[in-house]
């Protein structure tokens, strides 16, 4: 019987290299993700917050149910593709157990195979992708490994459970058909139902929709919380009625207009209204699944330019240096620079009030409006009159406790107030015009004061410290979700690829059709072209449009309008990429399939 | 004396059967068709009736032998070409309608006119025309499946006239109709024959569908065993010679 099932997949070798490179993709995704998860020292060394490998295990659980319905959906296309043989195989005297048996035999010999073969491109994509991201959000990773023998384990096993969880399903599927519905399995036609008026104001209210999330979109931070439900509601209402409603009321006005009169427009217009009922949902998920991915990239990685702009606005100094060995000469552009003392006791660090009278301090305070920063020059009278004003010194404080937070400040109101019989060490304060561009020295001189101090980064002060505590923290969350990002949407365009292949059959027909009657092999492959390309395009346009007008929601994180569309560019190009991939594929394969 | 607008030379076709035997469909087989004239090709299941019209009809490609068509060896024309024929020069009708199920009976009939990427007035007007003769202007705009097969079968004849080829092959196109809708169909591919020149070459195993043509080959065993000419005879005379014929045959 096992004989048979390998030859079986020898007769349909075509349609089951379909099959083939949808499930390795998956597997190489699913693999790619759990080497991620699994790899410790990688994620220990890459986020300072503990919670990241809670936002591991969500994004593995997500990830675990976009691939049960992928394999679910791949599952019913190899059982579409054999049914008809095992119905013939049943008229011919075959048994539902022996064919069942078979079933499940194929199912899992294919899995196992595919799932083989996924952990290979997975370790090649692995190390490819991470090369890509680390470039593209510039973030160092330590500790990066491309095999895992544990996610090899994982995979395989989880592979493996689903494949025969799917088998035994489908043979129970198989076991309810009778012999005449397996061998006349596909031909049924779908044809759209056309109620001109009904679908005008459908398509009209779709389109309504959308436009109405798009323009509260903006609006978002004057209209709350609310608001941001409401425009939510609007935009996936919107885009689900926009593809289901509205397109339907385009292809019926087209199938009127002159427009389509000309080459094989009709026939395209015709390939599309046969095709949304059956894709609506598929579409909607994918163009929502686009928005998320490449929003998701685009604010982050916005963020992440931003990185520099926030902690600077945040520290009324680029660095504070609890030693003499730092020399600050190694600094460009230095626009202020003081020397301090200090005395410590305890938990409580001592200043001379009076050394502030003379040279003040520097803090950053909210402006009147509340809306943003400025820096205010402090006297020690005024730290001392003004009950919080002493937090730039706090900051200080814990560096030099080496301690997160806890320190306690004294602004005495002279030297003779200082604690006697402590010796009093002295500290660099000093602002840079351009933190970006003194980034290397700033690193040598945090080195240097680690080692006399021990100080660590997250505990010292400044805006560079503060720089590179956030981009530890939010580097690590920004490539895993951009990971995420981009395995969701590769596995939703391959269902999309799968599905469009899959319905080849009927397609097949209609081409051949064509050439019949006059239509050239480049005119088909011009049609195949623009005809896949609508539906890849359709989601990759609403995508597109969810983000432009969504990336206005993010004014405020994002420090203004300005700034909003930092990440947008290089992330579009990203997800284009890997997008225009799936669609060169999928016409390359769906032109060989028509062909024969 | 009328102008050869298809010429038949030596054509061989031959498969190879899932045994490997070799197996001949149509031996050295030849014949022309005059400009206007009206060609039935008859003969019994399995005689090579069918492949013979698909190779001439450029959907098949023979093992031998050559097709010739207003001069030209279709079998040395390019992608480009062929498809030039197809589309401009030469009609299908099919046995089985080859219509397009997701497109409408107006857009199937314009098919061959839009690819031309003739004007939107001269489709509408050509599309009109074609559908008055076969009656099916009230099923415009429903799809091929609302439709019956013999209303199918006049959407298929009207697509395949629709852009006034030189020639029309039919492959049984009275298979799938009733003994009203086949001699409609044929009365009107005798009009068309004979009040607009446009020649027809059909397979049919139906006597009386080929009684309308002007000549008939007999094809046995991929050979064209006897030709008889309808000349001046009444068509229900004819048609008891073509059932003589057949019961020869048989």
């Amino acid at each position: 019987m096992f004989g048979i099932a390998l030859k079986s997949l020898r007769s349909k070798w075509r349609d089951y290299i379909v099959l083939f490179v949808g499930l390795i993709i998956s597997a190489a995704i699913f693999y790619m993700f759990s080497a991620m998860a699994n790899n410790k020292a990688f994620l220990e060394s890459n986020s300072i917050v503990s919670q990241i490998s809670i936002i591991f295990v969500i994004g593995e659980i997500l990830l675990g149910i976009i691939t049960f319905v992928y394999l679910n959906f791949a599952n019913a296309f190899l059982l579409r593709l054999r049914q008809s043989d095992y119905g013939l195989m049943s008229m011919l005297g075959a048994s539902k157990k022996q064919i069942s048996s078979l079933l499940l035999r194929e199912t899992l010999s294919i899995g196992v195979i595919a799932t083989i073969i996924g952990i290979i491109v997975g370790f090649a994509l692995t190390s490819l992708s991470s090369s890509y991201l680390i470039k593209l959000l510039g973030v160092e990773l330590t500790h990066w490994q491309s095999i895992s023998i544990k996610s090899v384990v994982i995979t395989l096993v989880f592979f493996t459970v689903l494949f025969l969880l799917n088998g035994l399903y489908n043979q129970r599927r198989l076991r309810k058909q009778d012999t005449l519905t397996l061998l006349l399995a596909n031909k049924q036609v779908n044809q759209p139902k056309v109620h001109a008026k009904v679908d005008l104001l459908f398509g009209l209210i779709g389109l309504a929709l959308l436009i109405g999330s798009y323009a509260l979109m903006p609006k978002v931070a004057s209209i709350g919380m609310a608001g941001f439900v409401l425009i939510l509601i609007l935009n996936v209402w919107g885009t689900y009625w926009f593809i289901s409603r509205t397109l339907k009321m385009i292809t019926n006005g087209m199938r009127q207009s002159s427009f389509s009169m000309r080459g094989l427009r009709s026939f395209i217009n015709g390939q599309l209204s046969f095709r949304l009922p059956d894709y609506q949902r598929m579409l909607s998920s994918i163009a929502i699944m686009f928005a998320l991915a490449l929003g998701a990239m685009s604010v982050g990685q916005g963020y992440y330019r931003m990185l520099p702009k926030l902690a600077e606005s945040s520290y009324s100094m680029t660095a504070v240096y609890d030693t003499d060995k730092v020399k600050t000469d190694n600094l460009k552009d230095v626009t202020w620079q003081q020397t301090y003392h200090y005395v410590k006791k305890g938990q409580t660090v001592y200043f001379n009030g009076a050394e502030f009278n003379q040279n003040k301090l520097p803090a950053r305070v909210p402006e009147k409006n509340g809306s943003s920063m400025q820096t205010k020059w402090l006297t020690g009278d005024y730290i001392r009159k003004t009950p919080g004003s002493e937090y730039t010194l706090e900051g200080i404080a814990n560096q030099l406790l080496n301690q997160s937070y806890g320190a306690k400040v004294v602004v005495t109101q002279n030297q003779s107030k200082m604690p006697a019989n402590t010796p009093v060490q002295s500290l660099q304060l000093v602002k840079v015009a351009d933190m970006l561009a003194n980034e290397k020295a700033l690193a040598h001189n945090a080195n240097i004061e680690e080692k006399v101090n021990n100080t660590k980064v997250e505990f010292a002060a400044g805006s560079y410290a503060g720089y590179q505590q956030t981009k530890g923290i939010f580097g690590g969350i920004e490539f895993m979700g951009v990971f995420l990002g981009i395995g969701f949407l590769a596995m939703l365009a391959a269902t999309l690829m799968f599905k469009t292949l899959s319905g080849v059959a009927d397609d097949k027909q209609r081409y051949r059709i064509l050439s019949m009657i006059g239509t050239s092999n480049k005119q088909i492959t011009q049609t195949v072209a623009t005809d896949l390309g609508i539906l890849f395009g359709i989601p990759m346009i609403i995508g597109v449009l969810d983000v432009i007008f969504g990336l206005k929601m993010f004014a405020p994180l994002m420090a203004g309008e300005n700034n909003i569309y930092l990440g947008f560019g290089p992330s579009l190009v990203g997800i284009l990429v890997l997008y225009l991939i799936y669609y060169i594929l999928t016409v390359w394969m769906y032109r060989r399939l028509i062909k024969n | 004396m009328t102008e050869s607008l298809l010429i038949a030379n030596q054509l061989n076709k031959s498969y190879l059967s899932a045994a490997g035997v070799q197996q001949d469909v149509l031996h050295d087989l030849s014949f022309s068709v005059d400009k206007g004239e009206f060609v039935a090709i008859m003969g019994p299941s399995g005689s090579g009736k069918s492949t013979l019209l698909n190779i001439l009809s450029t959907l098949m490609a023979p093992t031998s032998g050559t097709v010739t068509i207003n001069n030209k060896d279709i079998w040395q024309l390019s992608d480009k070409e062929v498809s030039k024929f197809r589309g401009q020069d030469m009609g299908f009708i099919f046995q089985n309608y080859n219509l397009i199920d997701s497109l409408t009976v107006q857009e199937n009939i314009s098919l061959p006119l839009t690819l031309q990427k003739a004007s939107v007035k001269k489709i509408k007007q050509a599309v009109q025309k074609v559908a008055q003769m076969l009656h099916i202007e009230e099923y415009l705009n429903k799809y091929p499946s609302e439709l019956s097969g013999g209303q199918q079968q006049r959407v298929g004849a009207a697509r395949a006239l629709v852009h006034n080829p030189a020639l029309i092959f039919g492959d049984e196109p009275t298979g799938a109709l009733d003994s009203e809708n086949a001699r409609e169909m044929m009365n009107y591919l005798t009009n068309i024959n004979a009040n607009e020149g446009i020649s027809i070459i059909m397979v049919t195993h139906d006597a009386f569908s080929a009684s309308f043509a002007s000549r008939i080959l007999f094809l046995t065993d991929g050979e064209i065993t006897k030709t008889i000419n309808r000349d001046n005879q009444p068509r229900e005379v004819f048609y008891q010679q073509v059932l003589s014929e057949l019961g020869n045959f048989n």
